[in-house]
């Protein structure tokens, strides 16, 4: 190239080059050093939109109010379910850099931690704050490693819920609190859709809120069913139980929306509110989504458990923890005492839809869906951990249920494949179960 | 003057100097890496606490029944076939389109190679956007042209997932292909295409008989980076699909990074790593050394 | 050398050939072009617009509402970004010009092998060598440090610099080393006043590239850092998608600013680029 370009594109390379380094060196220099500041809380999440993250804005306040001096720093990663987050989580653990504390699911998300020696037991903070009282048996055996506790759970989330749009089911005749049972649910989409021609009675989201559906449905089929089912017990390709749930699955997918796989869950949930639906299960964050739209409970839309199991609370629980060599292990416990203490559960759950872990929170504090979970927590009589949200078994085990159940909806995989999979799913994941639940 | 045996030793130290950062770097970064990488394959690190006692070749075992890893595969093998010769053909057609003494050639120059410099981070959100089936650009287009019933759900689709990736690979790599396929029409000695035409070849014939045969080696240079990156698309599918519907667009790399940093299976996830290198390797070093055996 | 396409004079009626190319040209520029023209018209839209405007559909009333929140979450990381990648394209420039010089122009035996060890690093998958990266990395502390990030790029980014300054320095007439050689000069001072100044395309040519491949990599960006202060700008976009819900108005405006850089780089000195890939450097 002609001269006078070339002493043009050197000095402009000798800028920049120049620039580049100077900056660097002051970056390094002058860039926040992370290390060496005395006071502070580091702790990672998920909980990156509207009212999760005002409810962990609420936790942090307590916090806050608690110990004025120390600086929380909130690293929050969005990613439903921690998709994101985890790897970073690993990466950072193997990095010997782990946070303070990191949102878990309690249960079996947290074992690779605990196995690898990365979680120091609280057993102290849970008798010190009286927690095993106020606490439910099953929730404590989900913050449990071989009989230690390793976290402390800051919600309860209802997973078997079915919402319902309630003047779309009047107006076809269908009293929802009549839907006990499978044939009497269907029997209702069957109304909805014969009066209502082009509109589908279910409306069903992507990627995971179908296993979630499907854990539903075996849960339906009986608790000790569940429970063989997450104890990796259930191993025959050609199990009854799985068999009539894939087939109760089956006629479901056939009054759900087309588009299904294309929809977030809360898109799905949007169509009831559209009125363009009438069912949707989904957990009880899907509760927001009616808040935001000014849905009013047991006037516009309600809620009934998945048919079959009306006498069980399906748990979705988050918990924070104590890992090994962190920074600033002080604040570390005193964050967990506040996570379940009773200030901070108020001041959280309210805010994210879900309920207090503990007995004895103050349900005033909450909306009207709460009051039917409320009762509902304080009285049934089984109690189950999700698997696709983290807790039941263990994460490959929830990891490819995902995948095999979405195979199975979009009509990639066909019943005999599928219910073949999902046995498999105990024999390959045996060498990472570690714990037998115990549900009634 | 300086004696030849200084010079010499002179020289030699300047070579060392030059090199040995630049080298060092890629022993161990490179080397050192692949194989570590291979140990931890045949170590029992299974979690987060490294550990390396010697287990033998099970995981490879586990690989080859394990239908995941077997569907993965295959996955890769579709993208190849599709993806490559979609992109050869694509670039080929465009480097004959431009190869028309065509106005402002070097503004569409630009443009086709325009995706090839976006980062697979962008594609992978343009075309989400592209694909979305209630939204998305590609649907609401389709029916605003009349054209409604050919909505589809492009990448939810469990048969059509996989190739509606390949067509945004091949809309990436496109350009590039052209780039490289217009060189070699380009270099192709004028006296032929002269003579040619003298003997009456009419610009298809041209094209056919004359040129394309002469394009083995950009074809050959294409084929092999364009299998290369076909085995490397992880970003992509990462943003695209994240292996769905299903495991219907999963591909070995990304197997590899789920299995690792999210079930943290460490030895397993390495196996995995380890043969995607033999798979490229078995491409790349014939290519190499057919390519570079005549400058010994 | 140009294909000469016979009989092709100004005519004074548009050939239908040549319509029929220039239609082909075009169209093909739509399809090329379709997907990022939608990102700017989304990226322009309130949320409600998006609601009620196809995708495609210029906004009635453009905001720029998007793009201020794209940018609030994206400054620290794109400021990163920029950071590291010029930082470690300098350094693969000059690594693979010293490397390239020294394996082409110095003649030892051995040259050609290490250049083939050196180059088969071009091909090989990141997923094999990731493991030991990260443990690496974070044996050196460099774990969530721009540095690391500066290294590895660097590192990774040897093989093609070599390659790319390989090919040019083929090139250049052995009777010019000679020369200086005869001169007196040694390796180094030949480097510098004979071979350096020579080399302002190839570096143009090597830092563009490299500069779009260290910009746009993702992978290296989310293990190496946790998405703390030092994360890449592709891990933040990748962050920029709500928890469950995505708004893709920000979502394009956020990939429109991380596009911008690379884009830049890209009009200005893209000629280059073009230009490298067909000269040769890409010959084999």
């Amino acid at each position: 190239m002609d001269p006078k370009k070339q002493s043009i594109i050197i000095g402009l390379i000798a800028v920049i080059a120049t620039a580049g380094i100077v900056g660097g060196v002051m970056y390094a220099i002058l860039a926040p050093s992370e290390e060496g500041e005395a006071d502070v809380l580091e702790i990672y999440h998920w909980w990156t939109s509207g009212g999760e993250a005002a409810a962990i804005g609420a936790l942090v306040d307590v916090f806050e109010g608690l110990y004025p001096d120390t600086t929380v720093k909130q690293r929050a990663i969005s990613g439903g379910s921690g998709i994101t987050m985890i790897p970073i989580i690993t990466a950072l653990v193997l990095a010997g850099e782990a946070p303070d504390a990191f949102q878990m699911h309690a249960g079996y998300e947290g074992i690779a931690y605990y196995e690898a020696d990365l979680l120091e037991d609280i057993n102290d903070i849970w008798t010190d704050n009286n927690l095993e009282a106020v606490i439910p048996d099953v929730v404590q055996s989900m913050c449990q490693f071989e009989g230690d506790f390793y976290m402390v759970p800051v919600n309860i989330h209802r997973s078997n819920v079915v919402w319902y749009n309630l003047k779309e089911l009047e107006a076809v005749g269908v009293d929802p609190k009549t839907l006990t049972n499978w044939t009497a649910f269907f029997d209702a989409c069957f109304e909805f859709e014969d009066a209502n021609p082009g509109k589908d009675a279910i409306a069903l989201g992507h990627a995971w809120t179908q296993a979630h559906l499907f854990e539903q449905i075996l849960a339906s089929q009986g608790i000790d069913v569940y429970e063989n089912w997450i104890n990796g017990l259930i191993t025959n390709t050609t199990d009854a139980d799985i068999s009539a749930a894939l087939d109760i699955l089956a006629t479901f997918m056939s009054y759900t929306n087309d588009d299904f796989d294309s929809l977030s869950w809360n898109e799905a949930t949007d169509l009831l509110i559209q009125d363009n639906s009438v069912f949707n299960i989904m957990g009880d964050w899907a509760n927001g989504e009616f808040l935001v739209a000014n849905s009013v409970y047991d006037d516009d839309y309600g809620t009934i458990a998945v048919p079959g199991t009306g006498n069980m609370y399906g748990l979705v629980v988050d918990a924070f923890q104590h890992p090994a060599g962190v920074a600033n292990p002080e604040n570390s416990d005193r964050w967990l005492e506040v996570v379940a203490s009773k200030e901070g559960q108020d001041a959280f759950n309210p805010l994210k839809g879900s309920i207090s872990a503990r007995t004895d929170s103050n349900l005033t504090l909450y909306e009207p869906y709460h009051d039917w979970t409320g009762a509902d927590f304080a009285s049934v009589t089984y109690m189950f951990p999700s698997v696709v949200h983290g807790s039941g078994a263990p994460q490959s085990f929830s990891a490819e249920l995902n995948a095999i159940i979405n195979a199975f909806c979009t009509g990639a995989a066909n019943k005999a494949d599928t219910a073949a999979a999902i046995a498999n799913l105990a024999a390959d994941n045996i060498a990472d179960y570690t714990t037998t639940w115990a549900l009634d | 003057m300086v004696s030849i045996k200084k010079i010499i030793t002179r020289d030699k130290i300047s070579t060392i100097l030059f090199l040995i950062i630049p080298i060092v770097l890629v022993i161990i970064f490179i080397y050192i890496c692949i194989i570590w990488n291979v140990v931890v394959s045949l170590s029992d690190w299974d979690g987060l606490r490294p550990s390396y006692d010697f287990k033998g070749f099970g995981q490879y075992q586990k690989l080859f029944t394990n239908e995941i890893f077997l569907t993965s595969l295959w996955n890769n093998i579709v993208l190849i076939l599709i993806f490559v010769p979609g992109s050869l053909v694509m670039g080929l057609l465009l480097a004959i389109l431009l190869d028309q003494k065509v106005r402002k050639e070097n503004v569409f120059k630009l443009i086709y190679l325009l995706p090839f410099t976006l980062s697979f981070v962008v594609t992978g959100f343009l075309w989400r956007w592209m694909y979305n089936v209630r939204v998305g650009v590609l649907n609401t287009l389709l029916e605003s042209i009349g054209l409604g019933f050919f909505r589809n759900d492009w990448i939810q689709n469990v048969d059509w997932a996989m190739f509606w990736v390949c067509v945004v690979l091949i809309w990436q790599y496109s350009g590039y292909m052209m780039l490289i396929f217009l060189a070699g029409i380009r270099s192709i000695p004028e006296s032929q295409v002269m003579a040619a035409a003298v003997d009456g070849a009419s610009g298809f014939q041209m094209y056919y008989r004359i040129i394309i045969p002469q394009l083995k080696a950009p074809i050959f240079t294409g084929f092999v980076l364009l299998l290369v990156f076909a085995l490397k698309a992880f970003d992509l599918i990462f943003i695209l699909t994240g292996g769905g519907p299903g495991y219907t667009t999963e591909i070995l790399p990304l197997t590899m990074y789920k299995e690792v940093f999210r079930k943290k299976h460490f030895s397993y996830g390495s196996a995995i790593a380890t043969i995607l290198f033999l798979l490229i390797m078995i491409v790349v070093i014939p290519y190499l050394y057919k390519t570079y055996r005549r400058e010994k | 050398m140009k294909t000469n396409k016979i009989g092709s004079k100004k005519k004074r009626l548009p050939n239908p050939k040549r319509v029929f190319l220039y239609f082909l040209l075009i169209l093909f520029v739509f399809l090329t072009l379709l997907p990022l023209w939608s990102a700017v018209m989304t990226a322009l839209k309130t949320q409600e617009a998006l609601i009620y405007s196809n995708p495609i559909q210029p906004p009635i009333k453009p905001s720029l509402d998007a793009f201020g929140t794209a940018f609030n979450e994206l400054r620290r990381p794109i400021l990163n970004s920029l950071m590291f990648t010029i930082l470690a394209t300098l350094l693969s420039c000059v690594l693979g010009s010293m490397t390239g010089y020294a394996l082409t122009k110095v003649k030892f035996r051995g040259a050609n092998t290490i250049f083939l060890f050196i180059i088969i690093g071009i091909f090989i998958p990141y997923q094999a060598v990731l493991i030991p990266l990260v443990q690496i990395i974070i044996e050196l502390g460099l774990w969530g440090e721009i540095s690391g990030l500066i290294l590895t790029h660097t590192a990774y980014g040897i093989p093609i610099c070599t390659l790319l300054f390989k090919s040019f320095y083929d090139s250049i007439p052995d009777s010019l080393i000679n020369a200086a050689k005869i001169d007196g000069a040694g390796i180094g001072n030949t480097y510098l006043h004979v071979v350096l100044p020579l080399s302002v395309t190839p570096f143009v040519v090597t830092a563009v590239f490299q500069f779009t491949q260290i910009w746009n990599d993702l992978l290296f960006g989310l293990v190496l850092t946790g998405a703390g202060v030092s994360q890449p700008a592709s891990v933040a976009l990748l962050n920029l998608q709500g928890g469950f819900v995505t708004a893709w108005n920000v979502q394009m405006a956020g990939t429109l600013w991380y596009t911008i850089p690379s884009l830049i780089v890209y009009l200005v000195l893209g000629k280059y680029l073009i230009k490298g890939f067909m000269t040769g450097a890409i010959k084999g």
